[in-house]
């Protein structure tokens, strides 16, 4: 009986300890996530806002969901310089039977807003930062509102009429109707401004956007809304006026034109102004893909073939070592592109260093370029004083002389515009040496389009092609009926 | 009077005639040849009667022409006619019905009849008659209801189990997991050997006990405890042979040389391959990729276990061993384990119990369902050029691409196979101490808590064999997941008066987990000498890590109340709150109630010879579901949005997350109504249990496309109702028993119809991330009015022919073509012309198991069945129509000017890859899952060993199916989404994963 008794004395204990221990655990149901930042605690230190400004130039290129690879191209394919392959589901930009599913027109879409939203939250939080000297911001809000610019002038150009956000509107998308194309071009010309008045001439880093890059931005802007659909001749003036802006800083072209497509001069050559550069540093998280994608995949080149160019451009392209420099006709295998049965490839992404994995490279994406400035020029000032001044003749000379490796700045009639050249003819002159100096760069689909050009280049290849596809389908799934319309005609 | 008399005088006369005669014997488990304790034997017709002792014996005085009876608790009564033998040993065969097993229930046991919910006990000594290393995979074709579908077949595969269909999206369908009390195991760490008995609660009224986490059905896994008697060792083994069950039609190295060299003719391209090559190819040159990477397969089991105990201690301790090899060359899977249950009578009221669980493991897996140089060899297989050889003449492996045809995507199937290393190494322990004390008559109170941790850590490194332009890598991840879990039980059981039974369960528990990961990846190793040993060999280094926790705690109270064993209530309320939900939504109430009546011990059945059993049953309730991760309900930023400014170095980049914090995320609620009925006639041997049932899932938790325009992409909301309706029959039937021969029958039938009655306010649909490649954007979405995994895409119609030409080129195409049905008549092919083009869902399931036994021998034959689902043959889409060069057979039959009448188009074509109904195919299926032949070695054969029992089996697994369909199986090709998320969206999917196979086991049961 007695140890009856000091069992249960034993077990009274033991259940008491056994509820003590228990009983005391710490059950917390706030969540504090250890390894998360916070919005609310963020933004603060010029640390906290240079991680956000790489993150907002980061949604342009990364992933392969930007100018890392081959999309942007896509949506540019109505041109007659590129062609996209059929099988990748690329193609429909360049046969014009978009819709609003594709996969170009839904990742590029995506990533112009993921852009412009971190700009957007970056700017909006200026406010809270603290330590930071007031030119330094400036130089952050710069590059940010320069950004943000560059997005909406793509999604502008590509789709029309889309929603202009803000941080504080951006959470209520739903409600937020559409801007007007002039309300993206003020928005725009706005954050440009600005960006000019608070960015450095120089930056230590090449791939920042500096005042030069926002100006040769602000003057392809103006004569972009001198062209379809704004068709505000004023602008042409202003366009020629900021061309003439930066043609005064330090820029130059580079004596030969092939020189510009080498990795290795990516970071000193004195002809660009702004552009996206891979790195194939950290197993290439931060890597170039467009060398791998614009590679054949045929002749021993070892790339995906992606996209290329057509032999109908290839056939009118002026001969010389532009020419050389632009395409790629024979193969590693020492075939050329006629007996391996494709078309001429594209040889301005070939070179990306030494890439990691053979895809993640030192590449590059060449948004603004000194030669592209002269011609702007020479076509805003032709178009604003309704004939080709000697200035607009030497701008578009020196691209010329150039591509024939002749010198810059000496006059040569074998290639030189004749100085009697009447308006029109220096502005078609001026047009197609756009397509050949800037092939492959994203330039001539939005010539196309500014121009009025698109269905009169394309009809005889394309019959379906309508004025219709001056813009893209937006992406069928972002469309708020009344809110975000689809452009008419898909 | 006078006949009473005459009765007496015969039964005197027969008692003279024939003396008392001492007959003994041994009774025995017909199941698993275990003595049986306490077994009542009765002389027929009279009130003599004995009880069999701890070992199963018994001695009884008896005339020798009599009978004996032999009736146990949980067995059939069985008679023996003495005829003159004084020796009988009985094996006696269990009840299927068991109205009176106690089944395991939610936070307590309840007598079988009692019980007013759904509720399905698996009877593991049949499953223990399949050698299945799995026990996620022996609930396939039991239990009405449950459908388990493996992921891939792969040596360590997941495996899906889902209880009444889909109930979530993004919140999980997986029913929760209860081992031994314990929330949160893992079904596939238990060895069907050690399992006592597997309960499935299916309605409101059994899984609201468990609210935070029922919504999807409980699983209730009891393991082995010790028993009182002297140590019993068991041991186990079986030996497994594997082959792939099927290789997909694949073009020969001639077929395929002519087949391109034809396509590039047409093309007006040169030709690839020279008569020389083709003439070398039909002598047997080239590869067969897919014969390249399978191999046979091995599997080999050990399973030893002790059992024992005395009234102060029981035990039972089992060690475990697997060892898988795979059927793709260098897949393989090993895994030791270690499970001692010790359970200790301090007092006759006080228990205390260890259940604890040690595992280690390592396999070697082969990645699945991705492209690349690091990607699946099967992928690759099917894709791979098969002109090349594996090997070039230096010795390195042939490349992809070049002069040769072929995609450029993917690389030697063989290469991807044998070269990466991937060493993945698991450790799990759980304990699980408790604590049983009974404070007064009737008050007991239960405290268990338990520690689980899974430890993993997954090696990775690959040399530049597969793709010599790329770089040695070498990856190290770590996890170490933990979870505390406190339980506290207070039971009151009281009968009031007679008739009136009163049970009372309050249950207090917390439950917390932790979870942190560590990766460190290195790149540009000189060499292959360390390979991940030293990361620090890497030139370029990165690593990440994350570390997150959540809670739950939880009050419930359950009353069961029942009048004469005739009328039952039971009701249950729980208060959960839990972590993961908004500030102000934590907290979540579910209650149920339940009702059953015992129709069989009313008096006008109570008496019946051919209704033993009928019941029938009622309930409703809610259910909540909290599985989702932590942190979604906040507003993020995100880091690694890292950009290189100057064209070299990055700089570290933070982004706003990409999925959306919500303020106001809650409890998904399932409620559940359930109405069901229990039969059994004719001595119990038919009985029948069948269910209606309909779940409807409000507040789902969703991961939701957000305009991009908001600069999120997701965020996870609650939103519109799922509902699930269905019935399901099982049938237990024993159609002939006698001394000799025995067939036990079993059929199990579900039916289940999932449909998305709504989803957000003003949206009709939702978009699902693309899983399988371009051109498939709005293949996946949900839908009011569809059901969660429905496909979507164009119709297509044939092939474009010649005499169409005219209607081909209004909508941009021409002959040869692939044609496709323009629903809105618009001109345009797009994704307003979409519909619904197949459903992962099947119209029923079915399984049937049969038991033969013939003396020692019995035949165990399953039969699984799917009928009416639909699968999108991602496969057949890869060697269809690839990038570049298809490979499948079907390509011989394309559409050319000369051969209009095919369904394949021209290889020529352009606007191949759309998502279209080509690619769906029928996945029903009936498939005999297992034959097993089972030989029980005579006492006298194993009493001369000195072992108590011995049995040698043979099984066939997968030997013979039944299906249309044309992947590699129709059943396993479970898909997931890219995040791993919501895979019950993309069940219909097959990638070409991990082939199935068909498997011969040999095996042997030993007990000392």
């Amino acid at each position: 009986m007695k140890k009856m008794l000091t069992i249960h004395k034993t077990s009274v204990a033991l259940l008491l300890t056994v509820l003590a221990l228990v009983g005391c655990a710490d059950i917390e149901l706030d969540e504090t996530p250890p390894g998360l930042l916070s919005p609310t605690n963020f933004y603060t230190t010029e640390a906290d806002f240079e991680a956000a400004l790489a993150g907002t130039f980061r949604a342009l290129y990364s992933n392969y969901n930007g100018f890392d690879y081959a999309y942007p191209l896509g949506l540019s394919s109505g041109a007659e310089d590129v062609s996209m392959v059929v099988t990748r589901d690329f193609h429909h930009v360049d046969q014009f039977i978009e819709n609003g599913s594709q996969d170009g027109i839904v990742i590029m879409w995506a990533s112009l807003y993921q852009c412009i939203a971190n700009a957007n939250t970056l700017i909006g939080n200026l406010g809270n930062a603290q330590g930071i000297s007031p030119e330094r911001l400036g130089e952050i809000e710069g590059q940010a509102k320069f950004i943000r610019a560059l997005s909406y002038f793509y999604l502008v150009r590509w789709f029309g009429e889309v929603q202009l956000t803000t941080l504080e509107n951006q959470k209520d998308i739903a409600t937020l109707k559409q801007s007007s194309v002039e309300e993206i071009y003020a928005s725009i010309i706005n954050n440009l401004k600005d960006a000019e008045e608070k960015l450095p001439l120089s930056f230590p880093d090449r791939g920042r956007p500096t005042m030069g890059a926002a100006k040769a931005l602000l003057a392809k802007v103006y004569l972009t809304m001198a062209g379809w659909p704004l068709e505000d001749t004023s602008k042409y003036a202003d366009a020629r006026d900021k061309a003439a802006e930066v043609m005064s800083l330090s820029y130059g072209l580079e004596p030969k034109f092939l020189d510009l497509w080498t990795q290795e001069n990516k970071l000193t050559n004195s002809e660009f102004i702004f552009g996206f550069y891979g790195s194939n540093k950290s197993q290439g998280l931060s890597g170039s893909h467009l060398h791998v994608a614009s590679r054949a995949s045929v002749g021993g080149e070892g790339g995906w073939g992606d996209f290329f160019s057509e032999e109908r451009f290839f056939n009118v392209f002026p001969a010389g070592p532009r020419k050389d420099a632009s395409f790629t006709t024979n193969f590693a295998d020492g075939s050329d592109y006629v007996s391996a049965g494709v078309q001429p490839f594209i040889a301005k992404y070939r070179d990306a260093g030494e890439s990691f994995d053979n895809l993640n490279g030192e590449g590059f994406f060449v948004e603004l370029r000194y030669a592209d400035v002269l011609l702007m020029y020479a076509e805003a000032a032709n178009m604003a004083e309704n004939s080709p001044s000697s200035a607009a003749l030497e701008a578009v000379n020196k691209v010329r002389r150039r591509a024939m490796n002749l010198d810059i700045n000496t006059p040569d009639v074998s290639v030189d515009l004749s100085p009697s050249i009447s308006q029109q003819d220096f502005e078609e002159a001026v047009i197609a040496e756009r397509n050949w100096e800037l092939a492959f760069e994203c330039n001539r689909w939005f010539d196309l389009v500014r121009k009025k050009m698109v269905v009169q280049v394309n009809q005889s290849l394309y019959p379906n092609v309508s004025v219709t596809n001056r813009l893209l389908p937006k992406p069928s799934a972002q469309l708020i009926p009344g809110i975000l319309d689809q452009n008419t005609g898909y | 009077m006078k006949h009473k008399n005459i009765i007496l005088l015969l039964l005197l006369i027969s008692s003279l005639s024939f003396a008392q005669q001492a007959i003994i014997g041994t009774v025995k488990s017909a199941e698993d040849q275990q003595p049986l304790p306490g077994v009542t034997i009765l002389v027929k017709g009279t009130s003599t009667g004995v009880s069999t002792n701890f070992d199963g014996e018994y001695t009884i005085n008896a005339p020798l022409n009599s009978t004996l009876v032999f009736s146990y608790v949980g067995f059939l009564t069985q008679e023996v006619a003495l005829n003159n033998q004084k020796i009988i040993n009985v094996n006696l065969q269990e009840n299927i019905s068991k109205l009176d097993e106690i089944l395991v229930v939610g936070y307590g046991t309840q007598k079988k009849s009692d019980i007013t919910g759904s509720v399905a006990s698996v009877k593991v000594g049949d499953l223990t008659s399949i050698p299945l290393a799995r026990t996620d995979e022996v609930l396939q074709g039991q239990v009405p209801g449950v459908q388990v579908v493996s992921s891939d077949a792969s040596p360590n595969a997941n495996v899906s189990i889902r209880i009444r269909g889909v109930s979530s999206i993004n919140g999980g369908s997986d029913p929760l997991i209860i081992i031994d009390g314990v929330q949160g195991g893992v079904l596939s760490d238990v060895h069907p050997n050690d399992i006592q008995s597997m309960e499935v609660l299916k309605d409101a009224s059994a899984t609201a006990i468990y609210g935070s986490r029922g919504s999807s059905g409980v699983i209730l896994v009891t393991t082995k405890k010790g028993k009182n008697h002297k140590p019993t060792l068991s041991y186990n083994t079986y030996t497994t042979f594997h082959e792939v069950r099927k290789t997909l039609d694949l073009l020969s190295p001639s077929q395929y040389s002519k087949y391109v060299n034809s396509v590039r003719t047409s093309t007006g391209q040169p030709l690839v391959f020279s008569d020389d090559d083709i003439a070398g190819f039909d002598a047997g040159g080239g590869t067969d990729w897919q014969d390249a990477i399978f191999k046979s397969g091995i599997t080999q089991n050990h399973h030893i276990s002790v059992r024992g105990g005395n009234d102060n201690v029981n035990y039972n301790i089992a060690g475990d061993y697997l060892d898988i090899q795979g059927i793709i060359r260098g897949t393989s899977f090993r895994k030791y384990s270690l499970r001692p249950n010790i359970e200790l009578s301090l007092s006759p009221k006080l228990k205390l119990k260890l259940n604890s669980f040690y595992s280690s493991s390592k396999d070697n897996p082969t990645p699945l369902n991705t492209r690349g140089d690091q990607g699946s060899p099967v992928y690759a297989a099917l894709l791979f050029s098969p002109t090349k050889s594996i090997f070039e003449p230096d010795g390195s492996y042939s490349q992809p691409g070049g002069v040769d045809a072929g995609p450029v995507t993917e690389y030697n199937p063989v290469a991807l196979a044998k070269e990466p290393i991937r060493n993945n190494f698991s450790r799990r322990i759980i304990m699980n101490p408790s604590i049983q004390y009974e404070i007064l008559e009737g008050l007991k109170v239960n405290i268990i808590g338990s520690y689980q941790s899974i430890q993993d850590e997954n090696n990775f490194y690959i040399n530049k064999n597969i793709n010599p332009g790329a770089t040695r890598q070498a990856s190290i991840y770590n996890g170490f997941w933990q979870q505390y879990q406190n339980t506290n039980i207070l039971t009151y059981q009281k009968t009031l008066g007679d008739k009136h039974d009163l049970k009372f369960t309050g249950v207090f528990e917390q439950q917390t987990t932790s979870f942190n990961e560590t990766t460190a990846t290195a790149s540009g190793f000189l060499s292959d000498a360390v390979t991940y040993n030293d990361l620090g060999l890497g030139q370029e280094s990165q690593s990440y890590s994350g570390r997150y926790e959540d809670s739950i705690e939880s009050y419930l109270a359950r009353i069961n109340y029942g009048f004469d064993g005739k009328y039952l209530l039971t009701l249950s309320g729980r208060y959960d709150g839990a972590s993961v939900f908004s500030t102000n939504n934590k907290w979540g109430f579910f209650p149920s109630a339940a009702l059953g009546w015992n129709v069989s011990k009313e008096e006008f059945l109570r008496d019946s010879n051919t209704i033993n059993n009928l019941k029938i049953r009622g309930s409703y309730g809610e259910v909540g579901n909290a599985a989702i991760l932590p942190y979604q309900s906040l507003d993020k930023l995100q880091s690694g949005a890292n950009f290189a400014f100057n064209g070299e170095t990055l700089t570290n980049g933070v982004i706003i997350n990409p999925q959306a914090g919500n303020n106001t995320l809650k409890w998904e609620t399932t409620e559940q109504l359930n109405i069901g009925l229990d039969l059994s006639l004719f001595h119990s041997r038919l009985s029948l249990v069948a269910d209606y049932y309909k779940k409807n899932t409000t507040d789902l938790l969703l991961e939701k496309s957000l305009l991009q325009a908001s600069g999120f992409q997701t965020q996870l909301v609650n939103a519109g109702e799922v509902e699930n309706k269905g019935f399901e029959i099982g049938i237990s039937a024993i159609p002939v028993i006698n001394d000799n021969f025995k067939w036990n029958t079993n059929v199990t039938f579900s039916k289940n119809d999932n449909e998305i009655i709504a989803l957000n306010e003003g949206e009709e649909r939702i978009i699902l991330e693309n899983n399988v490649g371009p051109g498939f954007n709005e293949a996946f979405t949900l839908e009011a009015g569809s059901s969660i995994g429905d496909i979507k895409g164009v119709v297509y119609d044939g092939v474009w022919k010649s005499e169409e030409a005219i209607l081909a080129a209004a909508y941009n195409t021409a002959p040869g073509a692939p044609k496709y049905i323009d629903q809105n008549n618009d001109g345009i092919i797009n994704t307003d012309d979409n519909v619904t083009i197949g459903s992962a869902l099947p119209d029923f399931t079915f399984g049937w198991n049969n038991n033969f036994s013939y003396k020692n021998l019995s035949l165990n034959i399953l039969v699984i069945g799917v009928q009416g689902n639909e699968i999108y043959n991602v496969g057949r889409y890869f060697t269809e129509s690839p990038d570049r060069d298809g490979t499948s057979t079907a390509l011989l039959n394309a559409w050319t000017s000369t051969n209009q009448d095919t369904n394949i188009p021209s290889s020529t074509a352009i606007l191949k890859t759309t998502n279209s109904s080509r690619w769906i195919e029928d996945g029903s299926y009936i498939r005999i899952k297992n034959i097993t032949l089972g030989y029980n070695f005579s006492n006298s054969f194993t009493e001369s060993l000195n072992i108590n029992s011995a049995r040698i089996y043979f099984t066939g697994t997968n030997l013979f199916t039944f299906t249309d369909y044309t992947g590699f199986d129709p059943e396993a090709n479970a898909s997931t989404s890219a995040t791993g998320r919501n895979t019950d969206s993309y069940a219909g999917v097959d990638l070409a994963t991990y082939p199935s196979q068909k498997k011969i086991t040999l095996g042997l049961d030993i007990k000392f």
